[in-house]
């Protein structure tokens, strides 16, 4: 199974997490940030054609506001940027399958590509407070934010890991591959993001062979 | 006839610019300072609480300086990794393997959800 970005032609209304404001951000206005705001990109996974776990995406940054002067001397003032992983929900008919770690993952392995290209710190996300011992137990911290946004719904638990972090994990996971599983997974990721069709995929192989 | 409400005085420092443009206005309208100050806050804030906060993905966020600290030491300083975060990666990577259709096939199933009459 493969996350990919939502498309238009996806449908999104049967979606069912079991929590009002999380269906109706996927339905409503997932589309709209993605396709109109250019604020987010909402990657799902799928059953049978159909989205049953959806977790968006953000380039955003974080700045330090106003430091008193012990801490300024201290620490640089830049703000840096980060992957925010802003929304996450599971369509309840498919919770319990680990579907909403495999979102994190992707997310942590797509702030890896962030930070080789354009350059990234961390992952940041906005959590509910019941899932705020989940994102703990895989390394992040809660992080005090000032917010603008002060309107209805619950106000998210914002948490931070570091990418030097989720990368540690990521290599000693990968201790466990085979130098082949690693090459071929590589391989697979790459001809898909130049968009190569089989028999392109299979020339490219073919030459390389000779 | 307006209710006229009760006043109390506040103080805060703000921005020259936004000083230059207060004086501006008033002396443009003839409107009472106050008056101008007291709507332009009651109007913000009545905006900013009738925004869903589950629809709004803030881009830019603001840490306060323990939050700052707290940030720079998980840059600088190496953890171990939990073995929940190595677990994760080791299933994403199960993930990736298990997606064993072919890119035909995949561009095909692609296409076909694409022409669903349910776009848009």
């Amino acid at each position: 199974m493969r996350a990919r970005a939502l498309r238009k032609a996806d449908r999104r209304q049967e979606f069912d997490s079991g929590e009002p404001a999380t269906d109706l951000f996927f339905r409503e206005y997932a589309g709209q940030d993605q396709w109109r705001h250019y604020v987010g990109v909402t990657y799902c996974l799928f059953d049978s054609g159909r989205p049953i776990a959806f977790a968006t995406l953000s380039a955003g940054s974080l700045d330090p506001g106003e430091l008193p002067p012990e801490v300024r001397e201290r620490l640089p003032r830049h703000a840096v940027p980060v992957l925010r992983l802003a929304r996450l929900g599971v369509d309840r008919r498919h919770q319990g399958r680990g579907l909403g770690r495999e979102l994190l993952y992707v997310a942590s392995d797509i702030a890896v590509k962030m930070r080789v290209r354009a350059g990234c710190t961390g992952v940041l996300v906005d959590a509910k407070p019941d899932a705020v011992r989940f994102y703990e137990r895989h390394g992040f911290r809660r992080l005090p934010i000032t917010s603008r946004v002060a309107g209805a719904g619950a106000r998210p638990v914002r948490l931070f890991a570091d990418l030097q972090h989720l990368v540690r994990g990521a290599m000693t996971a990968s201790e466990g591959l085979t130098a082949t599983d690693s090459l071929a997974l590589e391989f697979r990721r790459r001809a898909r993001e130049l968009s190569l069709t089989h028999e392109e995929l299979r020339s490219v192989v073919d030459k390389l062979l000779d | 006839m307006g209710h006229k409400r009760e006043q109390v005085q506040i103080s805060a420092f703000i921005a020259q610019e936004t000083k230059a443009a207060l004086d501006a206005y008033v002396a443009a309208t003839g409107l009472k300072k106050n008056r101008v100050i007291d709507e332009a806050i009651e109007r913000h804030l009545g905006a900013v609480t009738q925004i869903p906060a589950d629809m709004i993905i803030e881009t830019h966020l603001t840490t306060t300086p323990e939050g700052w600290e707290m940030v720079w030491d998980m840059i600088t300083t190496e953890r171990e990794p939990s073995p929940e975060l190595v677990e994760g990666w080791e299933r994403h990577f199960e993930f990736l393997r298990e997606d064993d259709c072919s890119l035909e096939e995949e561009l095909a199933r692609d296409r076909a959800a694409e022409d669903s009459p349910d776009a848009g």
